[in-house]
């Protein structure tokens, strides 16, 4: 109740403090609410554009606000300074990205200087996966299983969906008016914050079986190893959970064996007739990308 | 390359180095080949010890403790443990060893039991990041057009195939239902 009270207050004072476009809210205690699940921080010009916001972001939009996304992530870890490793990841991220139905997005990929096992995607086709990954990935077929998990959750908007379900339709609205211009302080601090949280709790258990869904198979059309994606979660299982390593994995993930159960009813010899390529070893990549 | 043994050329070419051993996650069959409609070698229950042999798309070739070699399928095994990550990478006399140590350092025994004291990135971290838009500048300095992927695909012989997405799973009763 206090944290509704101040983000009133805090909204009165900014609706009458800040520019013309700032209005009266129109529905007092669905602000408090948003205004409690950001932390009390005070939103009073971020919910200003109710009509604007009513709609789906478009794709520039998308892309927007999956820049501030990785920004932050790349906050939190930079990248390997190893030119060709982020060339390597981003070719091959980019090879399995042509085979779906974005093939178009500004599609980046890199690899954080962390020893933990991650791998984060952002709206817009930014992603992200650990040095700790990569140093655990016993094919490319392996690697690109994972790539293509995280170019699911891109397709499918999942990061997306989680925000507007999270924060609202209305701040949603704001945050990408704030992605645009990088004007809205507020609405901009705003989003990280969501974002911030976002990443920390992991999405909805369906979006992670969805992107596995869809993984093994834009592998699959890539060339690779469809079984890639299962192996990698194998891997997994015979982690465990408390591992510094993988905590954050297991935290923000349904357990491995619910992932592999699932592919396991649903692959079934559907992808026996195919080439499936390991690929080649990272040694040998980082040969060729290094010339 | 002509001086390696050939399982272990064929094991580096393959990028995979399988010394492990594995349980069958159910009760499985163990197949003469590598297909569903090869004969069988014998019924496994679960959590029949394996060795892993080799890997080819949905099977893994192994062989039982009682000596019976044979194919089972991928997702019926489960590890037991994979001290295989790191042993593909460094290779004696290679150049890149500097990279190899830096992606493996930090990494430790993969089997369940152990406990390492190094952390990774992790929910505080996340929330205390702040924006780094210089490294995102620079992340997207390396992202590659459609003709550089393109290349990599040709020299790397991996071709389109076209593959419908999969559906979506039946409900969870059902599958309950059909599991045992």
């Amino acid at each position: 109740m206090r944290h509704i009270v101040k983000a009133i207050v805090g909204l009165t004072f900014a609706a009458t403090a800040v520019t013309a476009s700032a209005q009266l809210p129109f529905s007092l205690p669905g602000l408090g609410k948003i205004g409690d699940k950001l932390g009390g921080i005070n939103i009073g010009n971020t919910v200003s554009n109710l009509t604007k916001a009513s709609r789906e972001p478009d794709e520039s939009e998308e892309v927007h606000i999956g820049q501030e996304f990785a920004a932050t992530l790349l906050g939190a870890k930079p990248l390997v300074a190893d030119p060709a490793l982020q060339r390597y990841v981003n070719t091959l991220g980019r090879w399995l990205a042509l085979q779906t139905e974005r093939p178009d997005l500004p599609w980046t990929f890199g690899v954080l200087d962390d020893a933990g096992f991650n791998a984060f995607a952002t709206p817009g086709g930014y992603i992200f996966v650990t040095r700790g990954l990569l140093a655990r990935m016993r094919s490319e077929a392996e690697l690109a299983g994972v790539l293509a998990h995280e170019i699911g959750h891109v397709l499918k908007k999942h990061h997306l969906r989680a925000v507007q379900k999270n924060a609202g339709m209305a701040l949603l609205g704001d945050f990408v008016i704030a992605a645009n211009k990088g004007g809205n302080t507020e609405a901009r601090n705003a989003l990280m914050n969501v974002g911030r949280k976002l990443y920390a709790s992991g999405l909805d258990k369906e979006d992670e079986f969805e992107a596995d869904r869809l993984g093994v198979v834009i592998a699959a059309r890539a060339g690779y190893d469809a079984f890639g994606l299962p192996s990698v979660l194998q891997t997994l299982q015979a982690q465990n959970p408390g591992d510094g390593e993988f905590s954050l994995l297991f935290k923000t993930h349904p357990a491995p064996s619910a992932r592999i159960d699932m592919l396991d009813r649903l692959m079934q010899d559907r992808f026996d007739s195919l080439p499936a390529s390991q690929g080649q070893p990272l040694t040998v990549r980082l040969g060729e990308f290094r010339k | 390359m002509k001086y390696l043994p050939l399982a272990l050329a064929a094991m580096l070419a393959s990028g995979m180095a399988y010394a492990e051993s594995a349980l069958t996650s159910r009760a499985t069959d163990l197949q003469s080949h590598a297909q569903s409609d090869a004969s069988s070698v014998a019924s496994l229950p679960e959590n029949t010890r394996v060795e892993v042999i080799a890997r080819k798309g949905a099977w893994t070739q192994v062989k039982t403790a009682a000596g019976q070699s044979g194919w089972v399928r991928m997702l019926a095994l489960k590890q037991e443990n994979s001290a295989a990550a790191p042993s593909a990478a460094p290779v004696s006399g290679n150049p890149l060893g500097a990279l190899n140590s830096l992606l493996s350092s930090g990494r430790t025994s993969n089997t369940a039991t152990v406990t390492t004291g190094v952390r990774g990135l992790s929910e505080e971290d996340l929330q205390h990041a702040q924006a780094n838009p210089a490294e995102l500048n620079k992340a997207q300095r390396f992202s590659t057009d459609r003709n550089a992927a393109q290349a990599f695909a040709d020299r790397s012989k991996l071709s389109p195939l076209k593959v419908d997405y999969l559906p979506e799973p039946q409900t969870a009763a059902t599958r309950n239902m059909e599991g045992s």
